[in-house]
């Protein structure tokens, strides 16, 4: 099922529009066919690809007794060392990881393991983000019983105290600050749970970022209820 | 014969919790606006050129500063970050192994920002010579806090750095030969000079507690308020998932705001708290700083 969301974007320049409207949104569900949920999601350049597996077995190291083990494995398309001080920047694991625990019904499984994987494959600006809606719609393809859903939305901050939404590549890398947020939606209202920064701001920055993108949220829920309808073929 | 509070602590950590949290306060006596006292000392390993060893609460965490002579790159040297901790992998819980990551995390951020030390300030001969600081970060115990004690310990350690003064011995201006850092003869003096530091980031732990409405009524619910706990210990960041860290330099300036996940959103005004006590914490440990800075230059 291929969706697409159209937003009248320009994707490389720099103009007023850009700066309140997220790039297109496209995806396609159960791209892989061996995993349980899986999902090849484009945002603007961004390409990503995630694939949940489970809840299935685990070894004795990932198993918990009260509830279920998530495993997240980032994949960049190129492998840097651990000490590479400019790859931790692009490291979503933690973040996705903690974003999962609480939006997945962790109790209902438990001693299993539910492992997320997501893959890299073009990064055009705001990739932790495109990461974290791919998460959460690989895990909505795998029917995993989730609390909430949450998607990520990355904001810009500029060095003339402008904010970009969902910045390009390029863009991203003259910002003196970029915001990597995650949103959960329950019941209609869009909340911040996870957040994780790059860059030097001032907080009046951060909190005019976080307004930005829950308004932009919005948007992205939107387009999970219509692939989720077109995936069950309702309405 | 254990106390019942002993007991309710194992049986149901949530409710001994809730108990206290309820009143603002912590199981330890501190109210849940105030931070475990900061321990700083300078110097502790004679062998290297800086290093600092910081006790907050209940981690304690040695950093070492090794510089070497290196080619720049870009204009800048460059600094390496190495972290060896004593807890044992198998030992270590998921929520220690959470912290550790975070914690190499957040190093990596400040440095790629530039946050402490100036990169290019390491420079010595423009596109010759240039140090590159290797920093050991050795963690000794963990009782939460450790994210705030390393960001400590490492503004300690490079404040408390001594670089010694190097030259090349023939400036020789034969442009067309590359330079060879091997065959190049340094003159390095006995002079030591501090490194200039660019701000003095301080990182703050915090987590948070939706006070419980004993009625049903579910709007009320939703404006309850959120306490934010300072500095909570290890158990605490075991049972409240969604920790927020936040590091924090002068003049307001935040290089930070990390909160990993939590089932609770996190509201503006919440955040508002967040961040303010956050800059009173980084004033106070600044002093502390520059304190034993003092101390150590007498």
């Amino acid at each position: 099922m291929d969706t697409e969301m159209s937003s009248n974007t320009n994707d490389g320049e720099t103009s007023a529009v850009s700066m309140t409207k997220l790039r297109t949104l496209r995806a396609q569900l159960s791209v892989l066919h061996r995993a349980d949920g899986s999902v090849a999601l484009q945002q603007g350049g961004t390409v990503v690809w995630a694939a949940v597996y489970g809840p299935g077995d685990s070894t004795a190291s990932k198993r918990l007794n009260d509830r279920a083990f998530i495993d997240v494995l980032f994949k960049p398309k190129v492998s840097r060392p651990a000490n590479d001080i400019g790859a931790t920047k692009e490291n979503v694991s933690p973040l996705l990881r903690g974003t999962c625990e609480s939006m997945v019904d962790i109790r209902r499984h438990p001693r299993t393991l539910i492992e997320l994987v997501v893959q890299e494959l073009t990064d055009d600006g705001g990739l932790r983000a495109v990461c974290l809606t791919a998460g959460c719609l690989a895990l909505l393809d795998a029917g995993i019983p989730m609390t909430a859903v949450f998607c990520g939305v990355s904001v810009a901050l500029m060095p003339d105290d402008r904010l970009v939404l969902d910045p390009p590549l390029k863009e991203q890398k003259m910002a003196t600050a970029l915001f990597t947020f995650a949103l959960k939606s329950a019941e209609s209202e869009v909340e911040m749970i996870s957040c994780d920064t790059n860059g030097r701001f001032q907080f009046d920055d951060f909190k005019r970022a976080v307004s930005l993108a829950i308004e932009a949220a919005a948007e992205v829920f939107l387009f999970y209820r219509e692939m989720m309808q077109r995936k069950l073929s309702l309405g | 014969m254990a106390s019942p509070a002993d007991l309710l602590r194992v049986c149901d950590p949530g409710e001994y919790y809730r108990s206290f949290l309820e009143r603002d306060l912590l199981p330890d006596g501190r109210a849940t606006s105030e931070f475990r006292p900061l321990s700083l000392q300078l110097g502790v390993i004679s062998s290297a050129y800086g290093s600092a060893m910081v006790r907050q609460g209940g981690a304690c965490v040695v950093v070492s500063v090794q510089p070497e002579v290196s080619v720049p790159i870009d204009g800048s040297g460059f600094i390496v970050v190495n972290v060896d901790s004593s807890l044992d992998a198998t030992d270590a819980s998921l929520s220690m192994q959470a912290q550790l990551e975070d914690t190499v995390a957040c190093l990596h951020s400040l440095i790629d920002d530039d946050a402490i030390v100036n990169r290019k300030s390491l420079v010595v001969v423009a596109e010759k010579i240039a140090w590159t600081l290797y920093v050991e970060v050795l963690v000794l115990s963990v009782d939460g806090g450790l994210t705030d004690a390393t960001v400590s310990a490492l503004v300690g350690a490079l404040a408390d750095l001594r670089l010694p003064s190097i030259s090349l011995k023939d400036e020789a201006t034969d442009d067309d030969r590359p330079f060879e850092l091997s065959k190049a003869a340094l003159v390095i003096s006995d002079a030591r000079h501090r490194l200039e530091l660019v701000d003095y980031p301080v990182s703050s732990t915090f987590v948070f507690h939706k006070a419980t409405c004993a009625d049903g009524d579910a709007k009320k619910r939703k404006r309850a308020v959120m306490r934010c706990i300072c500095d909570p210990s290890e158990q605490l960041l075991a049972l409240m998932t969604g920790a927020c860290n936040v590091v924090v330099g002068r003049q307001g300036q935040v290089y930070r705001v990390n909160r990993g996940g939590g089932g609770e959103g996190v509201s503006i005004s919440t955040l508002d708290t967040v961040v303010s006590l956050a800059a009173k914490r980084q004033q106070s440990v600044e002093l502390v700083i520059e304190q034993a800075l003092r101390m150590r230059a007498d």
